[in-house]
């Protein structure tokens, strides 16, 4: 067994993962200076990106508080679907894996947190962290490592996707400076196709996704150049985060923003006043919507969900 | 006394099960000098043993402490607060601390208590790092911090109390891990001045097990202004989180911080307050082969010869 086949047998055996890949530090010098690897661990060779699959069972839990208007459903879904246990799991999977390197192999190693409750959101920011012009609530991109490594592709609402499971993964980083056979960047068949699908852009209650051919935003990794939708994070905010009752379920959260598409003051002062009660454990709660996520048809959606009667929404929203 | 089979158990559910990377065992009669309140018994009435374990730091998470002040990259600061102090090392030693209990429960039948890691779970516990110098895990230096011939200071300590009696390990008898009289790194870097300079006799001293051993009396009031990140030099934010004019000069009477944290406690991990944005005396220390693994692999540029007599070197 190669060094590399060893990494990634611990990696889904040891850390319980269901999928691996290896990105070489190089594939992502096109991201901004202080977010290559190189800037967070001066020799890094490789970046080992792991998944963590979402079960279905948590996913259609959202689907009953979405569809049959079981509010109490919506904590199935943020404890084990969003921030609290996959988030948490990525965090002590990426420390037990660079604690492994660095103990068996001798090769500094950094695991990369895993959600913005991890210690990276910046004091003093008055947004949400993941809104605004910092954009700061990631330390390496995530999504994009995880393209670099051969896992899957951004779709045009920003989730990273992979065949198996669409957007419904979290995504592990870890970086060392031990050399590993890296893969490829993704080169499989196209998954996500907005201007046939459309459903991320059709669903979202704030209108914060443009359909196929609205604003976008473009990067590259490795020579390929990706397109994406350009969210409108503030819009996003309004749901997710629940600023009004009518997206908050059960919690009794005052309606504090009033238009879909507020600006930042407005978001600011909101978020301020937010009450504590609804904070969760990981103090920023943005797990009320996720709709573009929740029925994104990638990933078996029709045969998980739609053939099994989870849901009853299959193609109501979709272009064609 | 339990079988030595018995010990060897614990030691290697704590090493395995616990994924910690050292242990030692300390008989209650190394804690008669402990402080009141503070004596393991003050915990659990009948303890008889104090099971100490520590969890070393991964070095690409102190190498993020370099990225931050040498590079100026704050976009990283919190991997080191995440994976090198308050986040990943005290959740698991949170975790190993209440496995290690259930199992000696389990394997002896006797009471067994973990002790809280760190102030993220709210607790005024026994000192960790005493109870690891009482186990034999190590020795103390100038900066108060616990240092491991392995791993110098970059570890993070946990303890089980229970009323098994256990045979004590022997106390460490390597080389002198740190000199004050020559390395002054600890003290040369720390931003505030909280580390005082050696001077003999100044030190406080600490005696268990037959041996007795001085550090330095860190101001305390001082180390927080630098690792609660008060100053700009130490946030993200570029900003002082507290107007310097309500800290300077300094004095005990350091409110201002713990309102400035009580006003935002959206920030910083489940901790609230943030004690992790310096940790220079813990990333410059050289023992626990520093040489090699950051300065060796080029991790920092930061040359601690300037603060070291005399061409001396940590004996690991």
């Amino acid at each position: 067994m190669t060094l590399t086949e060893q990494i990634k047998r611990y990696v889904l055996d040891d850390c319980g993962m269901d999928a691996v890949g290896i990105a070489s530090s190089d594939a992502l010098d096109d991201e901004r200076g202080g977010f290559r690897p190189q800037d967070i661990l001066p020799g890094a060779k490789s970046v080992i990106v792991f998944l963590k699959r979402i079960p279905d069972g948590i996913i259609q839990a959202a689907f009953r508080a979405v569809e049959d208007g079981n509010a109490d459903a919506r904590s199935i879904y943020a404890a084990f679907g969003r921030e609290l246990t996959p988030n948490m799991y990525l965090f002590f999977m990426g420390f037990n894996l660079a604690q492994y390197i660095e103990r068996v192999h001798g090769r500094t190693s950094v695991p990369i947190p895993a959600g913005e409750m991890q210690n990276v959101t910046p004091v003093n920011t008055p947004l949400p962290a993941f809104v605004g012009a910092k954009h700061i609530a990631y330390v390496l991109h995530p999504a994009r490592a995880a393209v670099a490594a051969g896992l899957g592709e951004i779709a045009w609402n920003n989730a990273f996707v992979t065949a198996e499971n669409g957007p419904r993964q979290g995504i592990g980083l870890v970086l060392t400076t031990m050399e590993l056979d890296c893969d490829a960047p993704y080169r499989g068949p196209r998954l996500c196709k907005p201007e046939i699908c459309g459903i991320c852009s059709r669903i979202c209650p704030t209108g914060a996704i443009p359909a196929a051919g609205g604003a976008s935003d473009s990067f590259e990794i490795s020579g390929t150049e990706y397109r994406t939708a350009h969210i409108n994070a503030n819009a996003c905010a309004v749901c997710s985060m629940a600023f009004r009752k009518e997206f908050s379920g059960k919690a009794d959260v005052p309606d504090q923003i009033l238009c879909n598409d507020p600006d930042d003051e407005t978001l600011k002062k909101a978020y301020a006043e937010k009450p504590a009660a609804y904070w969760s454990l990981g103090h920023h709660p943005d797990y009320y919507c996720d709709l573009c996520r929740l029925y994104c048809p990638l990933g078996g959606w029709k045969e998980r969900f739609g053939d099994t009667h989870l849901s009853a929404f299959f193609g109501k929203a979709a272009g064609k | 006394m339990l079988s030595s089979e018995v010990v060897q158990q614990i030691k290697t559910f704590a090493l395995t099960e616990a994924r910690m990377d050292k242990v030692g065992i300390a008989g209650i009669e190394r804690f008669n000098e402990s402080p009141e309140g503070m004596h393991p018994t003050d915990f659990l009435p009948g303890c008889k043993s104090v099971i100490v374990f520590c969890t070393r730091l991964p070095d690409g998470a102190v190498s993020i402490t370099y990225r931050t002040f040498e590079d100026l990259n704050y976009n990283v600061h919190g991997v080191y607060g995440a994976f090198g102090y308050v986040g990943a090392p005290n959740f698991n030693l949170l975790f190993a601390n209440y496995k290690i209990s259930r199992f000696v429960e389990k394997l002896t039948g006797c009471v067994a208590v973990p002790e809280p890691a760190g102030p993220t779970h709210g607790a005024k516990m026994m000192s960790l790092r005493h109870c690891a110098y009482a186990a034999g895990l190590g020795e103390f230096g100038w900066s108060s911090l616990m240092l491991t011939p392995e791993f110098g200071p970059r570890n993070r300590f946990g303890a089980v109390l229970t009323t098994a009696e256990l045979p004590s390990d022997p106390m460490y008898s390597g080389p002198r891990l740190c000199d004050p009289s020559r390395c002054h790194v600890c003290e040369k870097l720390c931003p505030t001045g909280a580390i005082a300079p050696y001077v003999p006799g100044s030190e406080r001293l600490v005696r268990s097990g037959g041996k007795e051993i001085g550090y330095g009396q860190t101001n305390w009031s001082k180390c927080r202004i630098m690792c609660h990140g008060t100053g700009r030099d130490y946030n993200e934010s570029g900003t002082d989180l507290v107007p310097q004019r309500d800290w300077e000069p300094l004095n005990e009477d350091l409110d201002v911080i713990g309102k400035y944290f009580d006003a935002h406690p959206r920030e910083n991990f489940h901790q609230h307050s943030p004690s992790w944005k310096c940790g220079n005396c813990l990333s410059y220390c050289p023992v626990g082969s520093w040489y090699r693994r950051f300065r060796d692999t080029g991790l920092t540029n930061t040359n601690i010869d300037d603060s070291i007599d005399d061409g001396w070197r940590s004996p690991t």
